[in-house]
């Protein structure tokens, strides 16, 4: 029954976790930076998928460093909230399935 | 800082191996108790920093008490409670975090060890001084769960440590608590048919 009901407390963890990385998700700026570059100057789109297609919005050319980097920050941290989120949502998966097992722990 | 809760046991398993097996059952949270007045020698912002390494700031319960989350890893920060209590979260500026003020976790910083967890040294309570705290708020752990998980867990402790030839450790611990906390002690290990013990911690 102490091991039920740690699992339960980790499930609670577990399910509040995926709420914040989906959030997070949320709160990160939409869309990647892409670069293109036209005689020698540099002008940047943000591409991101809406409604099932990719589409490019001219955000400027010659964009600030800080700002350049606010986007690859996003993108990484994109990747790595995914990877995470995927991870609790396997861990609430498999928590549920151990606390739903009829046998005594 | 010293390590404090279910993580202590993983680094007394290899402490107490000499002399008995001690069973590690630990959840995801790892909590920190950081002594009262810590001065650090650089200002930094913990959540920043773990933020690279994919960790979120959660808040717990009314006040807010931050939280590092990670699905393989939850750290908390902690101190102990100061005065007539009131006040559950306590600002940690220097580290850009504020941490949770609990009961009794002096006893935790009265006698520390060095102790490795997978090749890491951490600062760890003695286990006496985990043990004793641990009878401490038995009383007031709100579940059977975790009132029976603390006791079982300290008695057997208590058990080792008497095993290691440390109790001498016990005694001077209880030697320093206030009348109150010795009292109670004994009264849950009465309380819970454990009367020898209770009569050895004088």
């Amino acid at each position: 029954m102490a091991i039920k009901e740690l699992l339960r407390e980790e499930l609670e963890n577990s399910l509040r976790m995926e709420r914040d990385y989906v959030r997070a998700l949320g709160a990160l700026p939409r869309g990647s930076l892409v670069k293109k570059l036209v005689r020698s100057r540099a002008y940047y789109y943000l591409a991101s998928r809406e409604a099932g297609r990719v589409q490019f919005r001219y955000i400027g050319k010659d964009l600030k460093e800080k700002e350049i980097s606010r986007y690859q920050d996003a993108k990484r941290l994109r990747v790595q909230y995914r990877g995470l989120l995927s991870q609790a949502r396997h861990q609430i998966k498999f928590l549920q399935k151990a606390l739903r097992g009829n046998k005594a722990i | 800082m010293v390590l404090i809760g279910s993580w202590c046991l993983v680094a007394y398993r290899e402490y107490f191996r000499s002399v008995g097996a001690l069973h590690a059952v630990r959840t995801r949270d790892i909590d920190f108790l950081v002594p009262p007045s810590s001065v650090f020698p650089i200002n930094v912002s913990v959540p920043e920093l773990m933020k690279d390494l994919g960790f979120l700031v959660g808040f717990r319960g009314e006040q807010g008490a931050m939280m590092l989350e990670h699905p393989e890893l939850m750290i908390e920060f902690l101190v102990p409670e100061r005065g007539r209590g009131g006040q559950s979260t306590i600002d940690l500026p220097q580290l850009g975090m504020n941490a949770q003020a609990l009961r009794f976790m002096d006893i935790a910083l009265m006698k520390t060890l060095p102790l490795n967890i997978g090749g890491i040294t951490v600062i760890v309570p003695h286990p006496a001084a985990f043990a004793l705290h641990k009878l401490l708020i038995v009383p007031r752990r709100k579940t059977d769960e975790k009132r029976n998980r603390d006791f079982e867990t300290a008695v057997l402790i208590l058990d080792l440590v008497e095993k290691k030839g440390d109790w001498m450790m016990v005694q001077d611990l209880v030697m320093k608590f206030p009348k109150s906390w010795t009292k109670n002690i004994r009264a849950t290990l009465q309380e819970n048919q454990q009367v020898a013990l209770a009569e050895k911690l004088t």
